[in-house]
């Protein structure tokens, strides 16, 4: 395949060729040694996105974040000089877990245990009965602290003591390319969570290929994704690999006839399917092929994370493995704030068919899972619109092989 | 003879014909709203649906013409009753059912509030 609808099917053929056309193993799936090599040479080294600056709206705002897969929870708060630090989330008296709240506003951080109480920077302010600990450093017993750093406002953490590289170096060329994308004007949503019995990178899979719109969500939304009035498909254009992340275009009809309900959403607000989605005022950092039959453009980035950044609109789906067969999925759909009451109306219409389309997307996940370890297949087949699932496991394999390509 | 008040539950002048879906229909969260939609029979979410559908442009243009913040009462009301439509909209002109057809399931799927981030109403 060379070309969908007139427009490039690959923006970079020689990288995306040497990725083979081979079977690929669904050992990788159900393996929990695999999953240890995963947690150890993946998770516990590389940047990892755990939310949204808007979160922490001022010093003291904080969110706990849980790694299970990692044996850690972190939290992640913003300073009184407004900088915002992930640590650990063990009090380091008696191992307990500091904050046990999911999130919200503390000027300081007082331990249920015992009483031992932090700063928003992490430092020990205050051990009741100090003098039962003689000669105790307070300076050297303040919150373990994580690599963090923000890129459009997305905050990332690092595990790793010896940080092989910083976020930008990580983000590459592709969260330069992202650059001009108005994150910071979307800042409600809506989010979702479940606990699937499923392996991470098949939940992840499901959000980085098109093929399945057509039949997974005839019912749903597959007309709406359509390539063109004469393509009936979702076909996936504008592949181009980034180092270990990836980014690709999903095409969007505007011919169709849309249902009443969802009619009345584009006359008075802006669901996340646009109708006008291709045209000339999509921001430039989208739609890199300037297709006119534009839905939104799908990117994934290393290792868990899918950002499908539509025209006025953006969804991120985020997979944190707790082992080799369960996984937290956090789905959150961001849009700007409600202009008036109609455009509030169109946003939960687009929430709520979001919210539908993910019932179905999670639909096969654990259905997968059930038979993935059944022994009847080793392998399982991907065809050229699924190479972004292919080129996840490849870059997955090269990381537990312990040869990831680092840097630029 | 005592002079019908109206109530704080009472629509707008003009709507009076949807006030008997309001005490079911008209939830204050997404939550209570997909809750309702998947406890419904489809017979009943249709019922309401096609009552709203052919009111749903006056509605929209009376909400237009106001911030989120400032409806209170029956304008609130109106809101809550599209937001409602909006919830079981998918059911009825996509999969004729409450559910989705063979989809995971909702209850194990719920919305999450996002400090700072999740809409008030």
């Amino acid at each position: 395949m060379t070309t969908v609808n007139d427009h490039p099917f690959v923006l970079d053929a020689e990288a995306i060729a040497a990725l083979g056309t081979d079977p690929v193993p669904i050992e990788p799936y159900i393996s929990p040694d695999y999953c240890e090599a995963e947690r150890d040479l993946i998770f516990k080294k590389t940047w990892t996105y755990v939310g949204r600056v808007e979160q922490l709206p001022a010093p003291g705002s904080f969110f706990v974040k849980e790694l299970p897969l990692c044996s850690t929870s972190l939290i992640v708060i913003r300073g009184r000089d407004g900088v915002v630090r992930a640590f650990h989330n063990m009090c380091p008296h008696r191992g307990n877990k500091l904050v046990w709240d999911e999130a919200g506003q503390a000027n300081s951080m007082v331990c249920r245990f015992h009483g031992w109480a932090f700063r928003p920077d992490g430092s020990l302010s205050v051990v009741p009965e100090q003098e039962i600990f003689p000669g105790l450093d307070l300076a050297a017993c303040g919150l373990t602290a994580v690599a963090t750093d923000t890129w459009e406002g997305f905050i990332f953490i690092n595990l790793d003591p010896d940080l092989a590289l910083g976020l930008a170096e990580f983000l590459g060329p592709l969260g330069e390319e992202l650059g001009g994308y108005p994150f910071d004007e979307l800042t409600t949503c809506y989010a979702w969570r479940a606990e699937l019995k499923a392996n991470w990178k098949a939940c992840l899979d499901a959000f980085i290929e098109g093929y399945h719109v057509r039949f997974l969500h005839r019912r749903s939304v597959a007309d709406a994704f359509e390539g063109s009035a004469d393509n009936r498909y979702c076909d996936a254009y504008g592949f181009k690999l980034y180092g270990d992340h990836r980014r690709l275009s999903i095409p969007g009809s505007s011919s169709r006839t849309p249902k009443p309900g969802e009619a009345l959403a584009f006359r008075f607000g802006r669901p996340f399917v646009s109708r006008e989605a291709g045209g000339p005022e999509v921001p430039a950092c989208l739609n890199p092929t300037r297709n006119p039959s534009w839905a939104f453009d799908d990117i994934s980035l290393f290792p868990n994370l899918a950002l499908l950044l539509f025209n006025g609109s953006y969804l991120t789906h985020e997979f944190t493995p707790v082992s080799v067969d369960q996984t937290i999925w956090e789905g959150r759909y961001y849009f700007p704030p409600a202009r008036n009451g109609a455009d509030r109306f169109a946003q939960e219409y687009g929430a709520c068919l979001l919210r539908d389309t993910l019932l179905e997307d999670a639909s096969t996940l654990e259905q997968s899972q059930s038979v993935f370890a059944s022994g009847a297949r080793s392998t399982m087949i991907l065809g050229e619109q699924e190479v972004a699932v292919r080129h996840l496991h490849a870059v997955v394999e090269d990381h537990v092989q312990g040869h990831p390509k680092l840097g630029w | 003879m005592v002079m019908m008040m109206h109530t704080p539950t009472a629509l707008p002048v003009g709507f009076a014909d949807l006030e008997p879906f309001t005490d079911e229909w008209a939830l204050d969260s997404h939550t209570a709203r997909m809750r309702k939609r998947q406890s419904s029979d489809f017979a009943d979410v249709k019922r309401f649906y096609e009552a709203v559908l052919p009111r749903a442009e006056a509605i929209l243009t009376l909400l237009e013409s106001r911030q989120v913040e400032e409806l209170v009462d029956g304008e609130l009301r109106l809101l809550f009753l599209m937001l409602m439509f909006a919830e079981v909209s998918p059911a009825v002109e996509r999969f004729g059912q409450v559910k989705v057809p063979y989809g995971f399931d909702q209850l194990r799927f719920p919305v999450i509030a996002i400090a700072n981030m999740t809409p008030a109403v």
